[in-house]
């Protein structure tokens, strides 16, 4: 990675970053200029800020859900207070860490970089998404402090609504102001992918990463309002008194479990898509190969986004939906397998024959393939009605989850901080300590989770702090790797804080990675390129037939001579 | 630019005529027919206004795709909901329609 | 009106690119609205299905002069705003100011007629609670009533605000009336009208034949 840039360079390489201001410079350092900013990349990071104080916030939650599990007895905490601490943990991982994680983070910085625009479509509408997030984040704030939820994070009815004695009301007031916020989001790269490419970035010339945003974007869009409406709706019956999924006047709590999963099960493929976008990235750099299969990719990726919708009803196989229901939704949720697994199948055929390396982005996104899979493929078992009844509620589900979205998400998450980090600050990171802390990160990461599938299938029922002592040995070996994947977690947050000020100084183009965004300085100027670029080529061309050269760029810069 | 206005007005006294007969007809028993009129009457009006207010008839395809897809997805969340629902019957006795088990 | 420095924004490159993005990223946004709604719908859907008649003895019990009226209005709001956008179109300031707030003056006029009806509903203790007159699942009914009718109402006030807004700065000279937010306004606007016409057929015109 110490290596040159320029000489792959047809043209030049944009090297004379002194002319031009970098987006951290211009505008200046105050407070104020970052509050009131409007440059996607500088909201970029304002959401990074927000999501990283909600990461460690329900992080140290779960720590001490975790702590609590260590014996079969429970250790410290009361009913009560358990049921609270998991709830905090669900709803602010779910909707204030990973809902926003990728898209609101390196979607808005890259999104426009990568499609040669000088910005998203409606910059104050981005800004403005970011206040309402915070506005939000007041919101869930307030229901912590007030004494928490007890609700889980899926505020079923009618608990939620007629019998928690929890703060439902300040929680899922929260959740619906963070849902404009991720509206906003959506609204505006939709917008941006559609009308502002630059000349020649056809849609069949797109990275995956930013189909993989725009499909994300598009179920935002299409789902997000129904959450909305579900937790409107608990907000009437709770404050008002209106009966909505009240049995008692004859309404179905069921109803609510629809309304809400229309939006939860479409909401993993928010989570998720983005993750896949920047694994599509990573592998291609780092295995020096053209994606393989790029149209099938993007139709996967669509496909994914399209059935996602399809298959809510699987989470509720044993709520008394109807058995017809049941085997439709078993049926359908098969089915967005295959999409999931024709991705899984193109990174390995990506990797085949190239000449891999093993920088830390890599070794995360390496981790990601192996952790999703297994999460993809249990959740096959679970789409399966006779194991999901026998399963349902319990750490096999949890388990399964979660290696979907941390073992997913957040391993591709961390890919993408790592792979990107140098274009954003400009700053280079100790690579030894990014590879180490990968490498732990997913051994803490298995040592968590692993065991929860076996004590899952064999009954142990989530949700509970007091268990049967036989499923002892594996709730210790679950908190002994949740401690390590703290330690893990941690490493990045000092070694890259450290890499701002003590870090060598960043290259355009470290990777030698063929993207827009690398094709411009680092850190990037204000308005991202000193001239438009213009694209003349499919991106992830490592190295190119009759071009010579280990990469060609997907573009340059018009007349930057 | 005065056609334009006309245009607009007479979508405009079309649209208060419907109401009227839309208004005019829930006093006579037309059954489950009456249902159907009045929604598709507020249809029609939802269209007009969509279709020429809008101008969704000149709009771009683009636009156009965003209001279809919006309804396929309404299609969607009331078609897979209702599979349900339609068919709770036949679980037998193990999950009833709500309405059965009521005690009023 | 082409290039003009007051009506295009940053990052857009002309005032037609601007304007087909503004209007596209609208839709976008009502497509999401769509859905918002549609989740509420699939409420009164299914309740409907499962009593019919409570839910006809519940419409019967609404005040269907009221919510003619209202219609009414706002129907015309709707007609006067396509004026304003046609204002904006050649560029007439006076046609558009006066159009947006004679606009946001026929929603405040539909809110105050909601307001008597409201009233009305509270008097007749139509609220579900513990003197609800009629038989209990037409309890969901209303609740049906007061959510849609409530968020309806919120819309429509964003709306007004926003109408007045761009009505008063249009004709402060402190906005162009050619702005792209004129045509997005309208876009809402005549949204939250047509999402009114449906209520309107779902809870007024129901049960009222006697059957």
């Amino acid at each position: 990675m110490s290596e040159t840039v320029s000489a792959a360079e047809p043209g030049k390489a944009p090297e004379e970053s002194e002319q031009c201001e970098s987006y951290l410079e211009a505008g200046g350092h105050t407070l104020m200029s970052w509050l009131t900013t409007t440059d996607h990349k500088r909201i970029g990071i304002l959401y990074a800020i927000a999501i990283t104080f909600f990461f460690f916030i329900a992080g140290i939650a779960i720590g001490l859900v975790r702590l609590e599990l260590m014996s079969p007895r429970g250790l410290f905490l009361s009913d009560d207070e358990y049921n609270r601490l998991f709830s905090l943990h669900g709803i602010v991982m779910v909707w204030f860490f990973l809902v926003p994680s990728i898209p609101a983070t390196f979607g808005n910085f890259f999104l426009p970089l990568m499609i040669g625009a000088k910005d998203v479509a409606f910059p104050r509408l981005n800004l403005l998404s970011w206040y309402v997030y915070l506005l939000a984040a007041g919101f869930a704030c307030y229901a912590i402090v007030a004494g928490g939820v007890d609700t889980g994070w899926t505020f079923y009815t009618p608990f939620s609504s007629l019998y928690s004695n929890g703060n439902v009301l300040a929680a899922a007031a929260g959740v619906f102001v963070a849902g404009f916020s991720s509206i906003a989001t959506g609204v505006n790269f939709i917008t941006t992918t559609h009308m502002l490419r630059a000349p020649g970035m056809t849609w069949f010339r797109l990275p995956l990463f930013v189909w993989a945003i725009y499909a994300t974007s598009v179920v935002i869009v299409l789902a997000t309002p129904i959450l909305a409406m579900s937790l409107l709706l608990i907000i009437a019956e709770r404050l008002f008194g209106l009966p909505v999924f009240n049995p008692n006047d004859g309404g179905d709590p069921i109803l609510f479990q629809h309304l809400f999963w229309f939006y939860s099960h479409p909401a993993v493929y928010i989570m998720i898509l983005p993750a896949m976008g920047v694994i599509s990235e990573v592998f291609t750099c780092f295995a020096r190969r053209h994606i393989f299969g790029y149209a099938m990719m993007i139709y996967a990726i669509l496909g994914i986004a399209v059935i996602g919708f399809f298959v809510w009803g699987h989470h509720m196989f044993v709520s008394g939906e109807s058995q017809f229901a049941n085997l439709m939704f078993s049926l359908l949720s098969f089915l967005v397998a295959v999409p999931s697994a024709i991705k899984v199948f193109n990174w390995t055929a990506t990797l085949y024959r190239g000449s891999i390396s093993f920088e830390a982005p890599m070794v995360y996104a390496m981790g990601f393939v192996g952790l999703f899979t297994m999460g993809g493929l249990t959740g096959l078992f679970l789409a399966s009605i006779p194991i999901d009844v026998h399963v349902t509620d319990t750490y096999f589900v949890v388990a399964h989850f979660h290696y979907i979205m941390v073992g997913g998400s957040v391993s591709a998450f961390f890919a993408a901080l790592h792979f990107w980090w140098p274009k954003i600050t400009g700053k280079l990171y100790s690579e030894a300590w990014a590879r180490f802390a990968a490498v732990i990160m997913f051994l803490g990461f298995n040592s968590t989770f692993l065991p929860q599938y076996i004590m899952g299938y064999t009954g142990m029922p989530r949700r509970y702090h007091v268990y049967p002592p036989e499923f002892q040995a594996y709730h210790v070996l679950s908190s002994m790797g949740a401690l390590v994947l703290l330690t893990a977690y941690m490493l990045p947050l000092v070694y890259l804080t450290w890499s701002l000020f003590h870090g060598k100084k960043a290259p355009a183009n470290p990777w030698r990675a063929t993207g827009l965004e690398w094709q411009t300085p680092s850190p990037p100027p204000e308005y991202n390129f000193e001239e438009i670029p213009r694209v003349d080529t499919l991106p992830y061309e490592y190295h190119p037939e009759n071009q010579g050269g280990p990469f060609r760029p997907q573009g340059k810069v018009i007349g930057g001579k | 630019m005065t056609w334009g206005v006309l245009r607009h007005a007479g979508v405009w006294i079309l649209l208060l005529l419907l109401l009227g007969a839309t208004a005019a007809s829930s006093s006579f028993d037309l059954g489950e027919n009456g249902a159907v009129l009045r929604l598709g009457i507020a249809g029609l009006q939802v269209l007009l206004i969509w279709l020429l207010f809008m101008d969704l008839l000149g709009s771009s395809s683009l636009v156009r795709l965003c209001a279809i897809s919006a309804f396929l997805w309404i299609l969607l969340l009331f078609g897979l909901t209702f599979s349900d629902y339609f068919t709770r019957g036949w679980n037998g006795t193990s999950t009833r329609y709500p309405a059965r088990t009521a005690t009023w | 009106m082409s290039d003009d420095p007051s009506v295009v924004q940053f990052p857009w490159p002309t005032v037609a690119r601007q304007r087909e993005g503004v209007a596209f990223g609208m839709w976008t946004f009502l497509g999401s609205e769509i859905l918002f709604f549609g989740g509420l719908l699939l409420t009164y859907a299914v309740y409907r299905t499962l009593y019919p008649q409570a839910f006809n003895s519940g419409s019967a019990a609404t005040d269907i002069f009221y919510g003619t009226i209202n219609t009414a209005l706002l129907l015309t709001s709707s007609f006067i705003m396509t004026m304003a956008l046609r204002g904006s179109e050649s560029g007439s300031r006076g046609v558009v100011a006066a159009c947006m707030l004679t606009t946001a003056a026929f929603g405040l006029a539909f809110l105050a007629v909601k307001g008597l009806e409201y009233a009305e509903d509270i008097d007749k203790h139509l609220v579900p609670g513990p003197h609800f007159p009629l038989h209990p699942p037409a309890r969901l009914f209303f609740a049906f009533y007061w959510v849609a009718t409530g968020v309806h109402a919120i819309h429509l006030l964003v709306g007004i605000l926003v109408a007045v807004f761009l009505g008063i700065r249009v004709a402060l000279r402190q906005m162009a009336p050619e702005s792209t937010a004129i045509e997005a306004a309208s876009l809402y606007w005549h949204f939250v009208d047509s999402v009114w016409i449906v209520l309107y057929a779902l809870i007024y015109l129901p049960g009222r034949s006697g059957a």
